[in-house]
Order: structure tokens, then sequence, then C-alpha cells
């Protein structure tokens, strides 16, 4: 069996999340420190502008943290659950050959799937995280193991090597 | 095309921000650049028309001694908090107002009154600084003292009693408030 998901991913994840974390929050501090930079800065003369500055640096500040939040760290956090899920979920299997389906499916908000069935079959159910895809040769697959109808790991067939 | 969507489903966020952020900030703005009261003089003109930002840089090119800034407003400035025009130390009021608001204002050392002077039982409480008469006016290039549809009145320049800039008048530690009263009233 060829396995898909790993422990290990799981820590990489962690870690990539915490440098976006980081990133988000060095944003967040330069956005400040410019909001300050502006108000240190005005007098009668400049007032206006001064505040614009200051507004536009707190606006654009607060828009690119809620974009790395909502984008790049809750994907990464929304990975680390489906892969936790898959490998400590039920382990079921499932007799090839496969094929795609065309089908693409988004789960827990932004995690990308590609279906895959049974050849033949009318309908799949059989679901392959997009990040695997190359890991995972579907026209050598004779057997899967699926957790949660996702693809955790295959078998491939002897006579096609 | 899905991150273009999945943007717009934020939409909410973003803008939800900036209307945090702009108000929050215009607050906060506020409050870090005043300064305390014993170190700026706040001047409120009630004219039909002030280049409020203009003239408060031409009275900062000269502080008086102790004082980092001035900062004049129009009265709509006020229109919502009337604590504003309350902690005012100098006035530009036309003759009614004048005469409403005077328990507000000090009364001006019958030596310095002049002979323009506003001046209510026996007492002075501001300096002329627009006439009627002449239709000629101080500071004119920063204040326009009359428009068409209004009837004209003569304007003066008076004192909050409770100003911390009014010197010997009122027992006040420095005279800020009426030095710049006497710059406006030179301005062409």
């Amino acid at each position: 069996m060829i396995e898909l998901y790993s422990p290990k991913e799981i820590a990489l994840l962690k870690k990539k999340r915490n440098v976006w974390i980081g990133i988000a929050v060095a944003v967040a501090v330069l956005a400040l420190a410019f909001c300050i930079f502006f108000c240190a800065r005005t007098d009668t003369s400049n007032r206006d502008r001064m505040l614009l500055g200051t507004i536009i640096s707190s606006t654009l500040g607060g828009w690119i943290v809620i974009t790395l939040t909502h984008f790049v760290i809750e994907d990464y956090r929304n990975a680390e659950k489906h892969i936790v899920a898959v490998l400590e979920g039920p382990r079921e299997y499932e007799e090839g050959p496969f094929e795609w389906t065309g089908e693409h499916l988004r789960v827990r908000k932004g995690i990308s799937m590609t279906g895959i069935r049974k050849v033949g079959a009318v309908k799949g159910n059989l679901y392959l995280y997009d990040a695997k895809k190359k890991s995972f040769q579907v026209e050598r697959a004779v057997r899967v193991c699926t957790v949660y109808g996702f693809v955790a790991a295959y078998e491939v067939s002897d006579d096609l090597d | 095309m899905i991150w273009i969507k999945r943007i717009f489903s934020q939409m909410h966020r973003y803008v939800l921000w900036l209307l945090i952020s702009a108000v929050f900030w215009g607050w906060i703005f506020t409050i870090i650049t005043d300064t305390i009261a014993a170190k700026k003089v706040v001047l409120y003109a009630d004219v039909p028309y002030i280049a409020d930002r203009e003239l408060a840089i031409e009275l900062e090119k000269d502080l008086p001694e102790g004082i980092r800034m001035v900062q004049v407003h129009p009265f709509s400035y006020a229109l919502f908090n009337t604590l504003d025009t309350d902690s005012s130390d100098l006035y530009i009021l036309p003759e009614q107002e004048v005469a409403d608001t005077i328990g507000a204002l000090c009364p001006i050392p019958q030596e310095e009154a002049g002979e323009d002077a506003f001046v209510s039982d026996g007492v002075a409480y501001g300096w002329l600084i627009y006439s009627s008469d002449t239709k000629k006016g101080s500071a004119s290039s920063f204040l326009n003292y009359h428009t068409d549809q209004e009837t004209d009145q003569n304007f003066y320049i008076c004192f909050r009693s409770s100003s911390r800039h009014l010197g010997e008048w009122n027992g006040s530690d420095d005279d800020a408030a009426v030095i710049l009263a006497k710059r406006i009233l030179s301005m062409q």
C-alpha cells in the first residue's frame, strides 16, 4: 500500500501556519507603526493628509490580515484537520480499476478534492485531496483505502511495472 | 476565479473593517494629536465663512510662550457637542450672539476696551472685529463676515470667562488668548 497521508505532514502544516501567523502579526504591527508615525508627524498644516494616511494604513493592514487569516491560515488549519481525520478515521477498502470523474468538490471551506470512481460505475463516490494528485496514479491503482470517502492509500498493479 | 469568489465571500469583513478603521482612527487620531488645554488656544468663529486651517497656521507662525497649538473652528464644528464651544478661549460672534452669551464672557478691563468695544451695563465684553457701517473687518483674508442673504451686523472678538489664557483679566497664568486676539485684529 502506498500511503498518501503521514503524521509528518501535520507538523509541516503547523510550521507553515505559524510562519503565516507570524507574517500576519508583522503586517498588523507594521500598520500600527505607520499609524503612529502619521500621528507623530501631524501638525495643523498637514492634519487632513496625515489622518487619511493613518486610516489607509490601518485599513490596508487590516485587509491583508483578514486575507491571510481567512484564506492562507484557515486553509492550513483545515488541511491539518482533514489529515488528522483521515489518519485517525476508520479505513475501508475498494477494488479497482479506477478513473477520474471530473467532479471537483471543496470541503472545509477551501480544501479542493477531485472525484474518482470505479471504471464503469455511473456515480463517483470517492475523492482525492488535490494536494495528493502528484502521488496518486489512477490508471495503476487496483485497490484503494478510503477514510470517510477520501483516498488515504492505494495499491498498484505489478503487471503495469 | 475561485479565489475571486472566495474574496467576495469575505466582502462584509472588508467593508466592516474599513468602517471600524475610519471611525476608530478618526477618534484616536484626534486624541493623540490634541494637546492639553493649558498649552493650546481655541477659537470658535460664528461667521458665514472661515478658512479655519489657514488662520490656525497663520497664528501658529508666532506662538505665545508656553503655547503649542492654536485650534480654529467654525461654530458648525460643535453642532453635536456644545462642550467644545464651552472649552473655547476666544469667540468671534455677531452682535446679537454676544448679547445672548454675555454670561459666559470675560469683561475686558476698561483701559483696554477701546472706543468700539461691545458694552453692556457699562462693561466691555468684546473688541470690534468687523463693522457693518464701514464694511471693513480684520483678518478678512481668513474670515468672511457677511453674505448677501444675511442682515449685516457688527462682529466682536470675545473671551470666555473661564479661559486659562487671559492673564490678569481673570487671574490665569498666561495671556496667550489676548495676544492672539490682538494679532487677529491687526491682520488684514
